[in-house]
């Protein structure tokens, strides 16, 4: 436990716990800034939760540079809050509180290396692989392979929708599958069951959302975030606040593809259809994990925003300037948690 | 006027969650202390920690030089992870003019208060059959100050003091009485 003590009172010691307390406070104040202002905009929530991960990489070393003497015993005693006396707390009278707070930090490390960073490293690898092969040319393979009628509903579909008309690829595949890859050539992909699947007006919605994910890759907030997510690779809280912030960029394409096509129900429309096929997986006894019901519950979230009536621009105005109050809030208030 | 109205709500309503949540860390950072009677507390006087289960012997000078006031401004005290003791006693010049920790520990150190920032000489002297280590040069503040640093039936007694060296002997000397 001395070890421990002494641990927790080194840099290192204190930049490792005060970064989680700093993400879990800022955390909450991001959720309190949207319901004071009753935010409901997904662009001002995602700029909130880019700042939870933001503040606490470089929170301390600044706090520390103001006031030298903050992780001294006589700041602590003064603090608002003083971790290392919850860390080193024993329950039970045996049990020290900073076992479950490693073994939480382990688990978010573990996650972090199987469910992001090795799915990336996989996923480059994969992509060099191609190019180096030197084929490359799916739409090719496809077209030959494929009825014209699936042109043709893609043609329909991309009409008047802003953005550049990327390249879209049509896999065959009765499964409903639409997802975008960015790049030097950006291209939707779309699957046969999906084109069969939807009407015109739905596969509209459905690929005018691609698009604006691949419009948005312009501007990369999300690849810039990941970085700094990487750099809090043991943060739970950055973890979690990084998903938020990914099911927020969702919701913002809704909006951009609503304000291309529209029209709100066909979009909501083809995002139950998603769901129905997901659902139907399900009944088939197809294994579902966690990550499936949660992806079924972010569905479930937009298809309901997406009908609600007015929501999309509810809010243009509300929680302005709310960003400069909740960071300001937040930075006082951590400095004063050691 | 509307839409600064709302913000202005807005702002109030941040205002009450954001008091909330201070509350909320407030009595977080009371628990350990109020649950674990072992960790590191404020007493309110030196009495109370020399009471206090599971501490061995605290050293406290009975000779202090003039200015200093009496009762100590700040008492610590830990029993877990290590026996610790930090006790602060203010003067009329400079604030916390005297501070004695004493430790189970040798790497143990309360903060910049008793850390020397510029080292400008270090003897070692007997004082009543120990080994004491006399050291002098720049605190907190670029101040002149002495630090006294010993060993006492397993605890690392250390004081310090914004003065010269010969006063803080003369306060050792009565701790050892």
């Amino acid at each position: 436990m001395e070890k421990i003590y002494f641990f927790l009172n080194s840099y290192l010691g204190m930049y490792l716990t005060q970064s989680v307390f700093h993400s879990a406070v800022a955390a909450v104040l991001a959720d309190c800034t949207i319901i004071a202002w009753g935010i409901t905009s997904p662009a001002r929530r995602q700029a909130l939760r880019i700042w939870v991960i933001l503040i606490p990489i470089a929170a301390f070393p600044v706090y520390q540079i103001l006031d030298p003497e903050r992780g001294d015993i006589y700041f602590r005693q003064d603090a608002l809050m003083d971790t290392s006396g919850w860390l080193l707390m024993k329950l039970w009278g045996h049990l020290p509180v900073i076992v479950f707070f490693f073994i939480v930090l382990a688990l978010t490390v573990f996650i972090f290396l199987f469910q992001e960073l090795l799915p990336i490293i996989r996923h480059t690898a994969e992509a060099t692989g191609g190019k180096e092969e030197g084929g490359g040319d799916d739409k090719g393979q496809d077209e030959g392979e494929l009825p014209d009628r699936y042109d043709t509903s893609i043609i329909k579909a991309l009409e008047g929708i802003p953005g550049g008309n990327p390249q879209v690829v049509v896999i065959d595949d009765e499964d409903l599958v639409v997802f975008s890859s960015t790049g030097r050539v950006p291209a939707v992909y779309v699957s046969t069951g999906l084109i069969d699947e939807l009407d015109g007006e739905q596969l509209r919605g459905a690929i005018a959302h691609e698009i604006a994910h691949i419009r948005r890759t312009r501007r990369p907030v999300l690849t810039f975030l990941f970085v700094f997510r990487v750099l809090m690779f043991f943060n739970p809280v950055a973890l979690f606040e990084f998903r938020r912030a990914v099911q927020d960029e969702e919701e913002i394409c809704d909006d951009e593809a609503v304000r291309s096509t529209g029209d709100p129900i066909a979009l909501s429309s083809a995002l139950e259809k998603f769901l129905e096929s997901h659902e139907t997986g399900e009944e088939q006894g197809n294994v579902r994990g966690i990550e499936d019901y949660s992806h079924d519950m972010l569905l479930r979230k937009r298809i309901s925003r997406l009908t609600a009536e007015g929501t999309l621009n509810a809010d243009k105005e509300a929680g302005r300037f709310s960003l400069p109050v909740f960071i300001l809030f937040t930075l006082a208030m951590n400095f004063f948690i050691v | 006027m509307n839409r600064k109205l709302e913000w202005l709500k807005g702002l109030l309503r941040f205002t009450a969650l954001s008091a909330g949540l201070l509350m909320l860390v407030s009595v977080l950072h009371w628990i350990p202390a109020a649950v674990d009677k072992e960790g590191l507390k404020p007493f309110a006087t030196v009495e109370q920690l020399k009471g206090e289960a599971g501490f061995g012997r605290v050293l406290i000078p009975s000779y202090f030089p003039e200015g200093i006031k009496w009762p100590p401004r700040l008492v610590l005290g830990q029993v877990r992870p290590f026996m610790a003791a930090v006790i602060e006693l203010d003067s009329k010049e400079v604030e916390r003019f005297l501070v004695i920790s004493e430790s189970s520990s040798p790497d143990f150190e309360p903060g910049n208060a008793s850390r020397f920032f510029s080292l400008r000489q270090s003897v070692n002297i007997e004082l009543k059959g120990r080994n004491v280590l006399v050291e002098t040069g720049l605190c907190k503040d670029a101040s002149s100050c002495s630090r006294l640093s010993w060993d006492e039936e397993g605890l690392h007694v250390r004081i310090l003091m914004h003065s010269p060296s010969l006063e803080l002997i003369r306060i050792a000397e009565s701790m050892l009485n």
